[in-house]
């Protein structure tokens, strides 16, 4: 209660503070005339009588600060006249004021950002989601070495026989032919059970999501829209409920829309979800799912909910059935993030953090020199009568104001970086949108950076001595030394956090170079790839897909030059590659010795080594006939045929790849896949195209000079054929080689942004320190100068010592580094994380900056004399 | 004489003012005036220690400040004794009077 009433008289004190202020005036008027007039009764001549009373009465300022004090009310009008005195001083050196805020900024931005990231990508791989006790099912192998999601026979199992799970819900993603408003579209749709909205608690933007009954097959078909279909087909509008499109054919209506960010997986954002049981979009029993997720019911550990369910597939007719041994396994949403995405990410954001220490170090700095700039200035105010307190709180406004400016500059920094993100992340990756969480965590940061950066130079700043400081021995001040020594300190940090991140930025640089410049088997010159896709609803029946195939190989026979040609491949020729796992069983090995590997295979037309130049070591390239043959023939990569047939020849022997014989016809040299050294891509095979086509083609042309007329012929031979079917992903290469690489780039990339981003703010960092200096020793230099020292060894002894400072740094750096080198090993193929050839010029690099940054304040040391001894 | 507040034990000036108070009402230059002449010259209280000890019992409920009119028609801060005021009077003057006689006793002992 008494406190409540002391922030009332606090409050009401400072709306009345004006009025006291005149009338505390006219009271010392008062006072003041009253003296005069009994000074003149006494005797005095008016005017001395006025001297007299004012002499006797003091200050009235400081008497008025006295009152002010006592009265309540003062903190808030104290706060406020700080706030407005942080505006001015701040205002009168703008350079200093910008330095402080940029660099604030840039250090709050790109922490900011890194956590928006590393938040969305491992932290929340659900956003919006109640991740509760939210597990995902997966299939694996026996020997773990490959895995799969459940099917939806699987899941109904799981619904109806566990006990563990309060609730199983599943989704599925496909391409889907789509009208909307007359106009056809092909695009990523899914299909989820009824519950799965509410079971994820998502809240639709407008409308509604599904409901229990919609799961039923019964009532109209309906939709709800992602939230980028919404904005990039109806512009946001919200007279799109009740609206109906029509998926493969059928009419639904759009019930909702989903909210912005909602995602159920980083990479994928369907454009609609239908629940499953809508006309036609059964799921099919046996394909496997695209994510499967339950929650575990209360009280039930993770452990007995996985025993559970290894229960289930041990005891089930569905199970038994399957053709190998699968395992049930349950994740959390967190363990679905990829190790090695995820150590590149927390990498990263280490990166990020010693960009933002680096930053307070400069501020820090910054505040220090300042505060060694003014000392004069506060010890005159202290010995004014301001208290020590009001000083140090009055520097801290000031540092206050910088913090929320600062602050508010990352903040718009973070928001434009989030912007441009995607251009620097694998493809994908979009749409990060600033949270609010995110931006409590950037208010904080620069709360933190000010009371850490402006706690320091507030108390040394007022502990001044009005005396020490008028007799101009700043060189022998007490806090001066000291804290120049912190400074010292702090540039060393700063060179070393910068050559760390150089360094680590060199490495991935030439990580990515590397395995960009490495050899892929074949040459890559003047090769063109074109993509072509079935929709299944046309393509349904496998005779129309293996007709298409042949009329298409026939068309660009026709079409193209004999060495031109065309390849197709199942997936993607370098990129989409996902490999099965699986036994290679050569003859005369019993099956249990079979040893599962994870199989990399194409399925290629018969002139795809010869377009592609990947060279046969023994046997033939695939003939025609080899697709109707009797025999499946396969041809193996050379890595196979060492492995499995170590006495030499193989082709001519049998082979049991997915479970069926494969006659070997030929050896041929691995398709080195720079992604995938060191994961999946030592086990290839190849197959012939034709026996079973699946629904998309990559076509393969080596062009010699015109590219444009070549992807032409290839577009006109791809329409003759179906008129409808649109080309998709025309790309070089060398393109499509840099996209399997774009993790590494990445990765890369925001390396090099945050470690230049370091090294301009340790320049910054290292000029404020050597600049500082200078000007305390100028006098000094004048008198060396005027004695007859040459200026060229000013100058050097000035850069000399600064550049043993960053000497430190670099070797602290460096052993960082190598410290550090574990971690970052990981992250590298091919290139050890300990290469003197990014050491070395890293060093040189760091050195430069820092030499140019010591040379040009310490350039100041040679004024002459006159000029330098004029400035005290 | 005693210039300086901080020579007065503290909390002896706001008894002194409470006192003065108790008379009449008073503005600050007659608080001044009277301190001293009561106290024979002792007591020169220095403004800069008067106003904010006006601000600190205005604070405090002891005293309460208005605008008069006085005898030589000027426009001046009076300041009042409260009841409160009165009661703290009495308070701190049995205080006092407890401590100098327990001081005088002290100073007085011959053995």
């Amino acid at each position: 209660m008494d406190r409540l009433r002391g922030v009332a008289s606090c409050l009401m004190a400072w709306l009345r503070r004006e009025q006291t202020k005149v009338e505390l005036d006219e009271e010392m008027a008062f006072h003041l005339d009253m003296a005069t007039t009994e000074n003149i009764r006494s005797g005095m001549s008016p005017r001395e009588a006025r001297r007299r009373a004012m002499l006797e009465f003091g200050s009235r300022d400081w008497h008025s600060e006295r009152v002010r004090e006592e009265r309540g009310g003062s903190l808030i009008e104290d706060l406020l006249r700080d706030f407005r005195f942080g505006f001015r001083v701040l205002r009168k050196r703008p350079i200093f004021a910008l330095a402080a805020i940029l660099t604030l900024s840039v250090g709050v931005g790109m922490t900011t950002t890194m956590f928006t990231l590393v938040d969305a990508v491992v932290l929340r791989p659900l956003p919006g989601a109640n991740a509760e006790g939210m597990v995902y099912f997966f299939l694996e192998t026996a020997d773990g070495s490959g895995e799969t999601s459940p099917t939806p026979e699987f899941l109904r199992l799981l619904r109806d026989h566990s006990n563990s799970f309060s609730q199983v819900e599943a989704y599925t993603v496909r391409d889907y032919s789509l009208s909307v408003e007359g106009e056809p579209l092909r695009v990523e749709g899914a299909m989820a059970s009824s519950g799965f909205f509410s079971f994820l608690g998502v809240r639709p933007q407008i409308g509604r999501t599904f409901l229990p009954q919609n799961g039923t097959g019964s009532g109209n078909p309906i939709v709800v829209l992602s939230h980028t279909f919404w904005l990039e087909r109806f512009g946001e509008s919200r007279d799109v409920l009740g609206k109906v499109v029509t998926i493969n054919g059928h009419a639904h209506e759009i019930i909702g829309v989903l909210p912005r960010d909602f995602r159920v997986d980083l990479l994928r954002e369907p454009r609609f979800w239908v629940p499953e049981g809508n006309a036609r979009q059964l799921l099919i029993e046996s394909e496997p799912v695209e994510g499967a997720l339950g929650r575990l019911s209360p009280g039930v550990t993770r452990e007995v909910a996985q025993a559970e369910l290894d229960a289930i597939v041990r005891n089930n007719p569905v199970t038994r059935r399957w053709d190998r041994d699968w395992v049930g396994k349950v994740r959390t949403p967190h363990e679905l993030v990829d190790p090695s995405l995820r150590r590149a990410l927390l990498f990263l954001q280490g990166g990020a953090v010693l960009v933002f220490l680096i930053a307070c170090g400069n501020l820090t700095n910054l505040l220090l020199a300042q505060g060694e700039a003014r000392a004069r200035e506060l010890a005159v105010r202290s010995s004014l009568g301001a208290g020590r307190g009001r000083l140090v709180r009055q520097l801290m406004a000031e540092s206050a104001v910088m913090g929320a400016l600062g602050g508010g500059g990352g903040v718009l920094l973070t928001r434009w970086a989030l912007d441009s993100l995607p251009f620097f992340l694998p493809p994908g990756y979009a749409g990060f949108s600033l949270n609010r969480g995110v931006l409590l965590l950037a208010v904080g940061i620069s709360l933190l950076a000010v009371l850490i950066t402006g706690l320091l130079p507030a108390l040394a700043g007022s502990r001044r001595n009005l005396a020490e400081v008028i007799k101009g021995a700043p060189h022998r001040g007490t806090g001066i030394h000291k804290y120049y020594g912190t400074r010292q300190v702090l540039v060393v940090a700063e060179v070393a956090m910068a050559f760390m991140l150089l360094a680590s930025a060199g490495l991935l640089l030439k990580n990515f170079s590397k395995l960009m410049q490495g050899d892929v088997g074949f040459p890559r010159e003047d090769l063109l790839t074109v993509r072509v896709e079935l929709p299944e609803e046309d393509y349904g029946e496998p005779e129309l897909r293996t007709g298409f195939y042949e009329g298409l190989r026939d068309g660009l026979r026709a079409q193209l030059p004999r060495e031109l040609g065309m390849a197709t491949v199942a997936n993607g020729l370098v990129e989409n590659l996902s490999a099965v796992i699986g036994p290679i069983v050569p003859e005369g090995v019993s099956a249990d010795d079979r040893e599962p590997h994870p199989i990399l295979t194409w399925k290629v037309a018969p002139n795809f080594f010869r377009v592609l130049g990947l060279p046969l070591s023994q046997g033939r390239a695939f003939l025609e006939e080899d697709a109707s043959g009797e025999e499946p023939v396969v041809i193996i990569n050379e890595e196979i045929a060492r492995r499995h047939f170590p006495s030499g020849r193989a082709v001519g022997r049998r082979l049991q790849v997915y479970r069926s014989w494969h006659r070997v016809v030929g050896v041929s040299a691995s398709i080195e896949l720079p992604a995938l050294q060191g994961r999946f891509g030592e086990t290839q095979v190849f197959l012939p195209m034709g026996a079973s086509v699946d629904d998309g083609f990559t076509i393969i042309a080596r062009t010699e000079g015109d590219r444009i007329s070549a992807v032409d012929r290839i577009r006109q031979v791809v329409w003759s054929l179906d008129r409808s079917l649109p080309i998709m992903e025309v790309s070089l290469m060398e393109d499509a080689l840099a996209e399997s690489l774009s993790e590494e780039r990445s990765n890369a990339l925001l390396m090099v942004i945050f470690s230049l981003t370091a090294l301009s703010l340790g320049a910054v960092g290292i000029y404020g320190v050597v600049a500082y200096s200078v000007s305390r020793r100028i006098q000094e230099m004048g008198i060396r100068l005027a004695l007859g020292a040459s200026s060229r060894g000013l100058v050097g002894r000035v850069v000399l010592r600064g550049m043993m400072t960053v000497g430190i740094g670099l070797v602290l750096g460096a052993a960082g580094t190598f410290v550090l080198g574990s971690t970052l090993a990981g992250l590298l193929v091919g290139v050890d994380p300990r290469d003197p050839w990014v050491f070395f010029p890293v060093a040189a690099v760091t050195a430069v900056v820092a030499l140019t940054a010591t040379w040009f304040p310490a350039r100041r040391a040679t004024t002459s004399p006159m000029d330098a001894l004029r400035t005290e | 004489m005693f210039d300086e507040s901080q020579d007065l034990p503290r909390g002896t000036l706001d008894l002194m003012i409470l006192k003065v108070l108790s008379l009449d009402p008073m503005h600050g230059w007659g608080i001044i005036k009277r301190i001293r002449n009561l106290s024979r010259d002792v007591f020169r209280v220095n403004q800069g220690s008067l106003y904010p000890a006006l601000q600190r019992l205005t604070k405090k409920g002891w005293v309460t400040a208005d605008w008069r009119v006085t005898e030589n028609s000027r426009r001046a801060r009076y300041y009042t004794l409260t009841k409160g005021g009165l009661q703290k009077l009495d308070e701190e003057r049995r205080a006092w009077e407890v401590s100098t006689s327990a001081v005088g006793r002290v100073l007085e002992a011959t053995s």
